[in-house]
């Protein structure tokens, strides 16, 4: 629901123009347009184009800083999980934890659990509810059938509504239309991974498509540290199909659903609360389970106005000493339509409900252990073209959720176009992080503090239902520009203030008796106890060197200045030292031959001084090799700097583990 | 164990020559290249095609020397390669000439349309102001042909491909010679 209000507004504009180009050798000059003019319409069917400037060309009037991914940039990257292809984006700081763990967050505010950005997958929401955040191991699409990865940083309320914070991502699948035929992957390679999906798409009648899938991978164990191997290991398959359907020129209706299974080992060091004082360090193994079913409808009626209805379920099962569950039923309406000839509007509702339940066995505990929240939404935005390059767009959601009642997010961009491909733009909004079930409910036994004389304490947080949600007013200034077709840039700033974020705020010592021996309790309880305001930049910038060669670059910077108010100290979820102040991507593709393309990237990782983990630099390259219409090979050496290193060195009760230099190679088939 | 079977071989073989060739080819620069070019100067040598390959009916023109004008719509990448091809062609006795416009309602003189939007209920404003006024639209948005637009630009493994809607032809009184549609996809869809 959050999700597709904003994307079938703003991003549909992107749809029709983001298809993956190519980069492709010179064969016809610049100047050439008079070959091109005389020669025949069978060769002009046979031309490979190269396409350059259509990302630019469709983000160039976007009052947000919108990246995208496209499928070419996918393949091009060797990226074999979700996760890494973020790395790609200016401002997103991806961290792995280990091979199954990640801490992603955009602006700051990075951890394992970070829950300021918004995921979906086809507006399918990917938050959970339960623990504010999003499990990054649950994202099992294929690569191969997204069509897209829409980026969008800074907060995205307006249309999404709460937890689009920081930062909305949406990953987009092709239509089963656009995936017509059989395909098959292949993949294997040093430390990862072993991989491969079967995959089927066909028409039904003369107005609908499908598309089958089924994948499997395994990604081996790396080490905790120089020669000591760790559990982290994982496997997983998944299973799913969508189908399209033009039931008359004026009726769209798409349905999907997936269904996965992943077995991931971690190693934890965990108090054990019902054998304190003891705290143990064990390898664990935990299975996750996940499903989702969902259809969307669109009529366009005939005055152009467009409705669109869609509905989801998904369910998530995540076991290991404990059981977590969260399942939701999502539905919304939205509509799109004109008033005269200057205002585009784009109304919405939408109601959720969401089931949950946590039972805890180790050290963490919801109390009560199960819950079913409702999230009812409306939404109302208008673009007025104010003049013929000035557009005004604004507008607010309204939610009523069931942790702080009523919360709205309004926002205002102003898109100033004053040459073609030339563009200022504006915006202010607020955004909010509601509280989750974790916020209220939760009982942790972080840790056991010894004393003399056997006598121990333990530090105990536990959730505070009168939490407030976290809000953020943002304040954005950004300039783009196609110099020509061949070199653009888009430079970004950034001041967000923050206030009411979540800390953890000690309480007064007390004795107990229950659970177990006597012993001292350390409490805390969540506040809402820390301001912050951040400022900041990313630019990102593609240049085109020759028709066979293009570099693209991006670089931010980050200031984060966090204010606790006494007795609270710090966060509760991040900290300064968490997240880089610096981040730099170089990518370079070349295209060597028709048939062989030749990628490079490297991407700086400032230093962190939570861990420490010191600044490093990933550098990837990639052949791959077309053998012809139907046949394509890559190799991928990955992490080529160093033979491992440690990325994030936080992952409570998680052991982190290195990243090591893997090759791998991939062969794809379709028929 | 199953006794080794020496077919797969016969297959590989042709695959290996192939991979050798095709490794030659990278290291020889010049060859096995395709040839290429930028997606919309190629459209623009479509747009200059379709001015040979469609028919206008006689009461489209006051005369049989009035230029056929061509006109984007918008600000698209197509507005400078096509201006550029367009420049000092003539075909038959008709001189081509290049319209940037920047309204819907500025398209009733125009021969040729170029929509770049990609926005339906724009799309479908423009479309209905031209029905019925012989115009030749263009367009490359997913849904152009099925909204009523006249040919569509769709790209096929990086390559530029057309599609036509024969009903909305007809409808503008257009006659798209089958030379033309041989290499293009049919749709027979009037929009609504």
């Amino acid at each position: 629901m959050k999700g597709f209000f904003w994307r079938r507004r703003g991003l549909r504009r992107l749809t029709a123009l983001s298809l993956a180009g190519c980069l492709c050798a010179p064969g016809w000059g610049q100047n050439s347009i008079d070959d091109l003019i005389n020669a025949s319409l069978e060769e002009l069917a046979n031309i490979q184009v190269t396409s350059v400037s259509k990302k630019e060309q469709t983000l160039s009037k976007a009052g947000a800083a919108v990246f995208v991914i496209t499928q070419e940039d996918i393949r091009r990257s060797g990226m074999m999980n979700i996760p890494d292809l973020l790395r790609m984006v200016p401002g997103v700081n991806v961290a792995r934890l280990d091979s199954n763990t990640w801490a992603i967050s955009i602006r700051g505010f990075n951890d394992r659990y970070s829950n300021k950005v918004l995921v979906l997958i086809d507006g399918r929401s990917v938050y959970s509810e339960n623990f504010s955040g999003v499990f990054w191991d649950q994202l099992n699409v294929p690569l191969e059938d997204i069509e897209r990865i829409e980026v969008i940083r800074g907060p995205g309320g307006t249309v999404w509504g709460a937890n689009a914070m920081n930062g909305v991502i949406d990953i987009i699948t092709k239509s089963s239309k656009d995936t017509q035929g059989g395909l098959m992957t292949a993949q294997t390679g040093s430390a990862e991974n072993l991989g491969g999906l079967l995959q089927y798409a066909g028409e039904i009648g003369d107005k609908g498509t499908y598309r089958v899938f089924g994948n499997y991978f395994n990604v081996a164990s790396s080490d905790l540290s120089a020669g000591v191997q760790g559990a982290d290991g994982w496997h997983g398959s998944s299973g799913g199909f969508r189908s399209d359907w033009n039931l008359s020129a004026s009726d769209t209706l798409t349905v999907q659903g997936d269904l996965s299974q992943t077995a991931e080992g971690q190693t934890l060091t965990s108090v054990i609360v019902s054998q304190l004082p003891l705290t143990r360090t064990f390898n664990e193994l935990m299975t996750v389970g996940a499903g989702d079913l969902q259809a969307q409808y669109e009529h366009t009626f005939s005055n152009g106005s467009e409705l669109t209805w869609r509905t989801y379920f998904d369910r998530v099962r995540r076991l290991d000493e404990a059981e977590e569950t969260e399942a939701d039923a999502d539905t919304g309406l939205q509509y799109h339509f004109r008033i005269g000839t200057r205002n585009d509007l784009m109304a919405g509702a939408g109601y959720r409900l969401t089931n949950s339940s946590y039972v805890g066995l180790y050290d963490t505990f919801f109390v009560p252990d199960r819950s079913r929240d409702s999230l009812f939404s409306v939404f109302l935005q208008d673009e007025i073209e104010l003049t013929h390059n000035l557009a005004l767009t604004f507008g607010s959601k309204l939610e009523h959720n069931a942790f702080t009642g009523f919360e709205y997010e309004p926002s205002l961009q102003l898109v100033w176009t004053p040459r073609d491909r030339q563009s200022v733009w504006f915006s202010a909004a607020r955004a909010i992080r509601q509280p989750a079930l974790l916020d209220e409910n939760v009982n942790i036994a972080a840790a056991v503090v010894p004393f003399p004389n056997s006598a121990f304490g333990v530090a105990e947080i536990s959730g505070n239902p009168g939490l407030k949600a976290e809000t953020m007013l943002d304040y954005e200034l950004g300039y783009r520009n196609q110099v020509n077709r061949r070199m653009s840039f888009d430079v970004t700033t950034f001041l967000s203030d923050y206030s009411d974020l979540r800390t953890e705020d000690p309480g007064a010592p007390f004795f107990t008796l229950d659970p177990g021996p006597p012993h001292l309790v350390l409490p805390s309880t969540w506040g809402n106890l820390a301001r912050a305001r951040d400022y900041g930049g990313e630019l990102s910038a593609s240049w085109d060197v020759t028709g066979w060669w293009r570099l693209s670059s991006g670089f931010s910077l980050l200031h984060m200045n966090i204010t606790p108010t006494p007795p609270s100290t710090a966060l509760a979820d991040a900290s300064v030292g968490a997240s880089p102040k610096h981040q730099a991507q170089l990518r370079s593709s070349v295209k060597l031959s028709h048939r062989v393309e030749w990628d490079t990237s490297a991407y700086f990782v400032g230093a962190l001084s939570e861990g420490p983990v010191p600044a490093y630099t990933r550098l990837d390259t990639r052949v791959g090799w077309t053998m012809d219409r139907s046949l394509y090979f890559s190799v991928s050496g990955q992490n080529l700097l160093t033979p491992r290193h440690f990325e994030f060195l936080n992952g409570y009760q998680v052991h982190p583990t290195e990243v090591e230099r893997s090759i791998v190679g991939k062969i794809t088939w379709r028929f | 164990m199953a006794v080794l079977n020496p077919v797969p071989e016969a297959w590989l073989v042709p695959v290996l020559v192939r991979g050798i060739l095709v490794l030659l080819g990278t290291m020889v620069p010049g060859a096995a290249q395709g040839q290429t070019a930028d997606e919309y100067q190629v459209k623009a040598a479509y747009m200059y095609n379709l001015a040979k390959f469609v028919d206008w009916p006689s009461d489209a023109f006051e005369s049989p020397s009035q230029p056929i004008a061509f006109c984007v719509l918008g600000q698209t990448p197509l507005s400078r390669p096509l201006e550029d091809a367009l420049a000092g062609k003539v075909v038959g006795q008709r001189p081509l000439v290049f319209h940037q416009l920047s309204d819907s309602n500025q398209a009733g003189g125009c021969r040729v349309l170029f929509i770049g939007l990609a926005d339906k209920i724009r799309l479908r404003q423009t479309l209905d102001q031209v029905k019925s006024l012989h115009v030749l639209t263009v367009g490359e948005a997913a849904d152009f042909t099925g909204e009523g637009g006249i040919v569509r630009f769709f790209l096929d493994e990086g390559r530029v491909r057309l599609e036509f809607n024969l009903d909305a032809a007809d409808d503008a009184k257009l006659r798209v010679s089958s030379k033309l549609l041989s290499l293009g996809k049919i749709v027979r869809r009037v929009g609504r």
